[in-house]
């Protein structure tokens, strides 16, 4: 039998294979309270209805904008930071590649970088969407907001301004099973920062990947209530994390620019 | 992140297993937020705060 599918104009030229990292953020208890908000007959005062709508939209707003703030805020340390190689120039533009990207339903975001070239020193992107995630949810939290997230890495293909990655996927299932509010990651994130921690100590972009991937090993952890083989999660308030702070991010950026040298 | 954070964070904790708590139907809810007390206890000294609320 032929294959009558039209072409649609996937080819290679327009799709780039590579492995991701893809974190998943996900509001609890958000699509009950937008349910509640759907009242009949509709309120005609403004205001009452303002109140409906009021704290879903500001949840909404935080859990997009918080992501995105300080993911600029991070490229925006490392293009400040002066003296460096040439070669590091490639590092703060893979940097602008995380993609903070919004589905149709208002209660969640992802966020998705590509880990290829390892010239790029990959991780450090890795490294600001994890960061990038447990300081949503921590902040999140302190508002009385609860949500959950999952992150994993996998295989994947960017087209059309969309990825299609089974990262994803397990990042959603992930957050699904996370229980209360908190960050768990998947098993191919572990692997993925196993074999980099175990990377050849030697300069460069290896030596950045290794450093950086040994860092992010501490700041996971292990529920002593969960049960065994149960995925770990992003220990949010741990020491690790506190000492990755925003005082210390921009001199930990620059250490691992520095690196390049 | 400031130990104000950290200390809101305690706060909501504890007010979601209590509100949840007496909620018909929400004793899943009310696990959850027992569970995210029992994670951020131990934490609480990283940040210099003690278990008031």
């Amino acid at each position: 039998m032929q294959n009558e599918r039209p072409d649609l104009g996937v080819t290679q030229g327009n799709i780039k294979f590579a492995m991701w990292g893809v974190a998943f953020l996900d509001l609890m208890g958000y699509r009950e309270q937008l349910a509640a908000a759907d009242v009949f007959p509709a309120p005609t005062d403004k205001a009452e209805a303002l109140e409906l709508f009021k704290d879903l939209i500001g949840r909404r707003r935080a859990l997009v904008d918080g992501p995105k703030v300080f993911l600029a805020a991070a490229a925006s340390a490392h293009q400040t930071i002066e003296g460096l190689p040439p070669e590091a120039i490639r590092l703060q533009k893979h940097l602008s590649k995380i993609r903070v990207a919004t589905t149709g339903f208002a209660d969640n975001v992802v966020l998705e970088t590509p880990l290829d070239g390892v010239e790029n020193a990959p991780i450090v992107a890795l490294h600001e969407t994890v960061l990038a995630s447990a300081i949503t949810l921590s902040q999140h939290l302190s508002l009385g907001s609860p949500l959950r997230g999952g992150i994993e890495v996998g295989f994947g293909a960017w087209a059309f301004e969309q990825l299609h990655s089974g990262a994803t996927v397990t990042a959603v299932n992930l957050e699904k099973c996370a229980g209360y509010p908190r960050i768990l990651v998947g098993q191919r994130f572990r692997a993925y920062l196993d074999h980099e921690s175990e990377a050849p100590s030697i300069s460069g972009p290896l030596r950045i990947q290794r450093a950086v991937a040994s860092t992010l090993k501490q700041i996971l952890y292990r529920d002593p209530l969960d049960p065994p083989d149960f995925p770990l999660g992003i220990d949010y308030l741990g020491t690790d994390l506190q000492s990755l702070g925003a005082g210390n991010a921009t001199a930990r950026r620059q250490e691992y620019l520095a690196l390049r040298a | 992140m400031q130990p104000h954070v950290v200390k809101n964070i305690w706060r909501f904790a504890h007010e979601s297993r209590d509100k949840f708590k007496t909620a018909p139907g929400r004793a899943k809810e009310h696990g959850y937020y027992e569970r995210l007390i029992a994670y951020v206890e131990p934490r609480l000294e990283i940040w210099g705060l003690d278990k008031s609320l």
